[in-house]
């Protein structure tokens, strides 16, 4: 940005936003200088920087100071405040008459502490040279050259001016090279020339920029690379996580089914034994028959159940009662907890208001939730091994879903990081579900967290928005 | 008074198959008893007559295996017929060795029940044969004098009078005294019919 404004106007002179740069102007004519000089000092003065303008003939303060008047009306609060100096040129370059380059450092050294301590934002600095005579010349090339080292990076600019009359083409080389940038004004037209350091740092830095972006682009190619096959990871994982609970259901799923269809096929076997029994019994094969439908009802049911539970349904809202949720899901947990010997409990609250949101996703939750128990309650011998799973409203807005376990509860090291995909405390476990359960509580506008029981084991609490329009 | 009405007990906390294999029974015109849990089971008055147990293996509270145990530790003898959802090898190898006499996986044909519910109430009935025929057994062993005792050891283990005499000290006749004692007190036919009894009551430990 500042080399640009750099190139780019007499008002963009003032915009030395580099600091720490030592540059030069070599210029035709007076008004040359001036343009310059005035754009420099007065957008430093705008800035609240501290400036400094060294003037050499055949300007005069005077001249300086009217112009730069013009251009800064409140001229006269930044000289009451030692914000502006101009000062001419021999009493800076030649006390006592002679040009003494050392001393004239210790002097910039000394100047700048005082101007650093006073905590300008920034400092500039301008010298014109026309008081240069030859004899000099090398000692201010000197000079010059050390005032790079005097720079530094502070935030300082340095400005010295050059009349281009009085510039031989060595002159001109000495002066490139002493300075970072060269910049030619010449009636009006501006010229910028680089040195050739500054084109080699340039290039250089182009080179480290070029490098820098590459790097980044390579890394940042890797980063979405890497993310993707975390996404699609995540995904598998969520599948396997959701068929390993399939897995593990199966036997209790198996179960839930025999149970019904036990019932349908000894009641159709009675019912049938009832019409050939002499004489038939049709009161008890009519009792029997309906029996046999309403547990081949209850089959059905239970597998739209688990159909419910494991399609691919796209996320939808619906209003959705909890507790039939909790109640669906629990009637599939049913047999893992028995031969688990957990004793289920629930306390569902009763007229909760509906939740918005995707049912399918829900009962995964409340399934991950549970399961969990279970697992978590498996370790315990010396006491019953309980789940209890409250619905409950909390304040008017929101329904709360917890499930509170008896198991030892959560080590408190781990606690934080239970969330987290991946982390997981089970063998067998994939990390994947409170990560899941949680995301999608969240997408429901929900919390889903956990907290210690007392005395024991573990509490894991969700609350959701209640959809509060549809129930006034 | 005893009565020999079979009596089967079903014990299934699901009313479905309860009332199911309840109907199923009922229709061969045996009595049915029903129970929602082991425990209630445990704590029915249960009549005292031939029969068998129904029992599904998953129950809350007390499982059917737990049943099961309980029952052989109160020395009540019942044949259990087991039915179960799915049944695991090693659930049924324990089953079957604790006695269960049928092990039914859910769902079951009715006939297959009905024919376990025969034959298990049909061992039972001769299982309480055989318990109240020891039973008398014992009685009548118990009329026995210490002596008496003594001698019957030592005849069914094929000794002479004249040896049973020199071992216990006593008279060849007194020995045959006993020994006609014995067998009227052990309502016992024959030498070979009296080692069979006494084999009969050493099968089975004395009750307390």
């Amino acid at each position: 940005m500042a080399t640009e404004a750099r190139r780019a106007s007499v008002d963009v002179v003032g915009d030395v936003a580099a600091w720490g740069a030592h540059f030069c102007l070599f210029y035709e004519t007076k008004q040359d200088l001036l343009d310059t000089l005035i754009s420099y000092c007065k957008s430093g003065l705008e800035r609240e920087e501290y400036c400094l303008w060294i003037v050499a003939e055949p300007l005069t303060i005077e001249e300086a100071r009217a112009a730069l008047k013009n251009a800064v009306p409140d001229l006269d609060r930044y000289f009451a405040s030692s914000r502006l100096e101009i000062v001419p040129a021999r009493d800076w370059f030649l006390p006592g008459g002679v040009f003494d380059g050392k001393t004239l450092t210790a002097s910039w050294y000394e100047k700048l502490a005082s101007l650093s301590a006073k905590g300008y934002p920034g400092m500039r600095i301008t010298g014109d040279t026309t008081w240069l005579s030859k004899k000099e010349w090398t000692h201010f090339c000197d000079y010059e050259d050390g005032l790079n080292e005097v720079i530094g990076n502070q935030r300082l600019a340095v400005l010295c001016t050059y009349p281009l009359a009085a510039c031989g083409a060595p002159q001109i080389l000495d002066v490139v090279r002493t300075h970072q940038f060269v910049l030619a004004r010449r009636h009006g037209n501006w010229d910028v020339l680089e040195t050739a350091t500054l084109k080699r740092a340039k290039a250089e830095l182009k080179g480290h920029n070029e490098e820098l972006e590459r790097r980044v682009a390579e890394r940042t190619s890797e980063l979405i690379k890497a993310s993707e096959g975390l996404r699609e990871a995540q995904a598998e994982l969520a599948r396997v996580t959701r068929l390993t609970t399939v897995g593990e259901l199966t036997a209790s799923i198996a179960h839930e089914l025999k149970q019904p269809l036990a019932g349908a096929v000894a009641n159709s076997d009675a019912c049938l034994a009832w019409l050939s029994s002499q004489p038939p019994n049709l009161d008890e094969a009519r009792a029997a028959a309906d029996r046999t439908i309403e547990a081949a009802t209850r089959a059905s049911d239970i597998i739209g159940h688990i159909q419910a539970l494991f399609r691919k349904a796209a996320p939808e809202r619906t209003k959705v009662n909890i507790n039939e949720v909790i109640e669906e899901t629990l009637g599939l947990i049913r047999g893992e907890a028995l031969r688990n010997n957990v004793s289920l409990q629930t306390e569902l609250g009763s007229q909760l208001p509906p939740v918005l949101g995707d049912r399918v996703q829900l009962q995964q939750v409340v399934l991950n939730l549970v399961m969990n128990g279970i697992e978590a309650t498996r370790s315990v011998d010396d006491r019953t091994r309980q789940l209890r799973i409250r619905s409950a409203r909390h304040d008017p807005n929101q329904v709360v879903v917890a499930v509170a376990d008896s198991g030892p509860g959560i080590d408190p090291h781990v606690v934080g990081r239970i969330f987290e995909p991946f982390y997981t405390t089970k063998p067998q476990g994939t990390g994947m579900g409170l990560a899941i359960s949680r995301s999608i509580i969240e997408a429901h506008g929900g919390r889903l967290w956990a907290e210690p029981n007392t005395p024991r084991g573990a509490t894991f609490q969700c609350r959701l928005p209640a959809d509060i329009e549809r129930v006034q | 008074m005893k009565h020999d009405t079979p009596t089967v007990f079903v014990v299934d906390d699901d009313p479905l198959i309860r009332n199911g294999v309840r109907s199923l029974i009922g229709s061969v015109g045996l009595r049915v008893l029903t129970f929602g849990s082991a425990l209630d089971f445990l704590r029915s008055t249960r009549p005292d007559a031939p029969g068998c147990l129904v029992l599904d293996v998953r129950l809350p509270d007390l499982s059917g295996l737990d049943l099961q145990r309980e029952l052989r530790e109160s020395d009540i003898h019942i044949p259990i017929i087991f039915i179960t959802g799915h049944g695991d090898i090693p659930m049924t190898v324990e089953a079957m060795k604790a006695g269960a006499v049928e092990f039914l996986t859910k769902p079951f044909r009715g006939q297959n029940l009905l024919e376990a519910v025969q034959g298990a109430i049909a061992r039972d009935r001769a299982a309480r044969q055989e318990r109240a025929e020891i039973a008398e057994l014992r009685k009548c062993f118990d009329t026995l004098s210490p002596r008496e005792r003594d001698v019957l050891g030592m005849v069914v283990t094929g000794l002479l009078n004249k040896q049973i005499a020199a071992e216990l000290g006593i008279s060849e006749l007194t020995v045959k005294t006993h020994r006609a004692h014995i067998m009227e007190k052990m309502r016992a036919g024959s030498l070979a019919e009296l080692v069979h009894i006494t084999d009969r009551l050493r099968s089975v430990p004395p009750r307390e």
